[in-house]
């Protein structure tokens, strides 16, 4: 696996070895999505001091953990690895299945991408970082062991969201590719929001089918104090991430085995054509 | 615009989706709002149903408020050589197609949202007059199919960089233009600078209109400003970018 990371950190390296604007107009596009998607809370925080329960010392930690676990997770799926629907609805999971290696090695091999969200990465740590001074819950070897846990555990449900989305285009496979985006565009929009106040039905989506809850509001809530008892509500989001990661796991499991008897369902015509 | 209009059964699910996730941005919002510190909002002369109603309005006109023509896709894959050769103006034929196809999609979700709001005590009746919100509308309709023209000029000078262009139009606009949060209520003097741009025309003016008694001829004045210089500057720089317009795209 070592080998795998390394020959891919290699490639990803190239283009910025070679020089010209290509590689440096991707990192910033990457940075500018990510901090774009998360400038309203930002902004929302700056101008408040506070949305209801949260402070805005807790909603710079809430931003900052987003931006760092969403960092995580794309460095290991990059190249459409997380959004599986295209693999899977172009016919290139082939290429994948064709390797001397496990699915899951292969594929976090290939999206295996430390470069393009460094910017992202090091601006959500700062802000964490710096959040965490302001805290006051932020103490302690066990509540920096729940951060960093609830940060694994965050990234994970991004994965395992995209995956069970992603699953669709396994039975329709140009609809699964818009549904998955459009489930894309929901965890990027809604992610950095405190959902206290929300609707319930919007909450009850949230925490459900669209687990968006449990990429940041979840975890943070317990992390920043506003859950009565902090220390078992940190274990919530982990929790949630191997269930999320269960679902995920049977459902492409499932998709996967009808794609290994039908294939791509025909998305392209004789020449070549994606319908 | 009708061919545009017909939405395949195998799209349905991604209409909803869509539709979908502007009612739940919708309800996240409204919690927001609610949460914030009543004292705080009525310093920046700002009230909490005004903020609801802002917001009900941005989700339901959304696609109208950052237009979005094809035209970027087609320089992209090379095929706009074969649009040139339609009978129909380049202008023309990418507005009439845009809407026909957001046409539906925004009928769904005015339709939508006008059910959902008044259950979750959210009201919708203008501040402002109707008509001049329909008017401050088609501004900037105009202002936004100008600004999608200048990113698909801007993806011709870098090479067909669709990604980039894309990516960046999508991540800078929704904020910039105050279809999330109104420009007033932006910290440190953002909003004000904000104002003096050409995205501000495309959401945060008609927004404001439907939400605000008075201000809305200076509003309009300036959304019809920003739509001549866009349009005048667009014509000169489509000129000066043609000779660089790929026919044959990847």
């Amino acid at each position: 696996m070592t080998d795998l990371l390394i020959a891919n950190g290699r490639l990803a390296l190239e283009p910025f070895l070679r020089g010209g604007w290509q590689a440096f107009g991707w990192v910033a596009g990457e940075t500018l999505i990510q901090i774009s998607s998360v400038l309203a809370s930002l902004l929302l925080a700056g101008r408040f001091k506070g949305l209801g329960p949260w402070t805005a010392a807790d909603l710079y930690f809430l931003i900052g953990f987003i931006l760092t676990a969403r960092g995580i997770s794309n460095v290991f799926s990059s190249q459409n690895v997380l959004m599986i629907s295209r693999k899977v609805a172009r016919g290139q999971l082939d290429h994948v299945l064709l390797q001397p290696h496990p699915l899951w090695k292969a594929l976090a091999a290939e999206g295996f991408s430390p470069f393009d969200l460094l910017i992202t990465l090091a601006v959500g740590i700062g802000l964490l970082g710096w959040s965490v001074t302001e805290i006051p819950a932020a103490h302690g070897i066990l509540w920096f062991g729940a951060l960093v846990l609830n940060i694994a555990g965050s990234a994970t449900v991004i994965v395992a969201y995209q995956y069970m989305w992603g699953a669709v285009a396994f039975w329709a496979p140009k609809v699964g590719e818009e549904v998955n985006t459009a489930s894309a565009a929901v965890a990027s929009n809604l992610a950095p929001y405190p959902l206290d106040a929300a609707p319930r039905p919007v909450v009850g989506i949230l925490v459900s089918v669209i687990p968006v809850g449990f990429i940041g509001w979840v975890p943070c809530r317990s992390l920043v104090g506003i859950d009565s008892t902090p220390m078992v509500a940190t274990l919530i989001g982990p929790v949630m991430a191997v269930v999320f990661g269960a679902i995920a796991l049977i459902l492409f499991r499932i998709g996967l085995a009808r794609y290994v008897r039908y294939g791509n369902g025909g998305r392209y015509s004789d020449f070549g054509h994606r319908r | 615009m009708r061919m545009a209009a017909v939405v395949p059964r195998s799209d349905v699910l991604v209409l909803a989706a869509t539709v979908g996730l502007r009612l739940l941005q919708f309800g996240v919002f409204v919690g927001i709002w609610r949460s914030l510190p009543p004292e705080q909002l009525e310093a920046s002369g700002v009230s909490v149903p005004s903020l609801l109603t802002y917001t009900a309005v941005s989700q339901a006109f959304g696609t109208l408020l950052n237009p979005k023509t094809t035209l970027t896709d087609h320089l992209a894959s090379g095929s706009v050589s074969v649009r040139m050769l339609w009978p129909m103006g380049v202008v023309s034929q990418f507005v009439s197609e845009m809407l026909g196809s957001v046409l539906p999609v925004t009928a769904i979700s005015v339709a939508a949202l006008a059910v959902v709001a008044p259950l979750i005590g959210v009201p919708l009746a203008p501040a402002g007059h109707p008509v001049l919100f329909l008017v401050s509308l088609v501004l900037a309709m105009i202002v936004g199919v100008a600004v999608d023209f200048w990113f698909a000029l801007l993806m011709v000078q870098l090479g067909n960089s669709i990604w980039f262009v894309n990516e960046v139009r999508a991540a800078s606009t929704s904020i910039i233009s105050g279809a999330l949060i109104p420009l007033n209520l932006m910290p440190w003097h953002i909003g004000h600078v904000l104002q003096l741009l050409p995205f501000a025309a495309m959401a945060f003016g008609p927004l404001r209109i439907y939400t605000q008694p008075e201000g809305a001829v200076p509003t309009l004045a300036s959304q019809a400003i920003w739509a001549v210089v866009l349009w005048v500057g667009l014509a000169w720089w489509a000129r000066k970018s043609r000779d660089k317009v790929v026919g044959l795209g990847g």
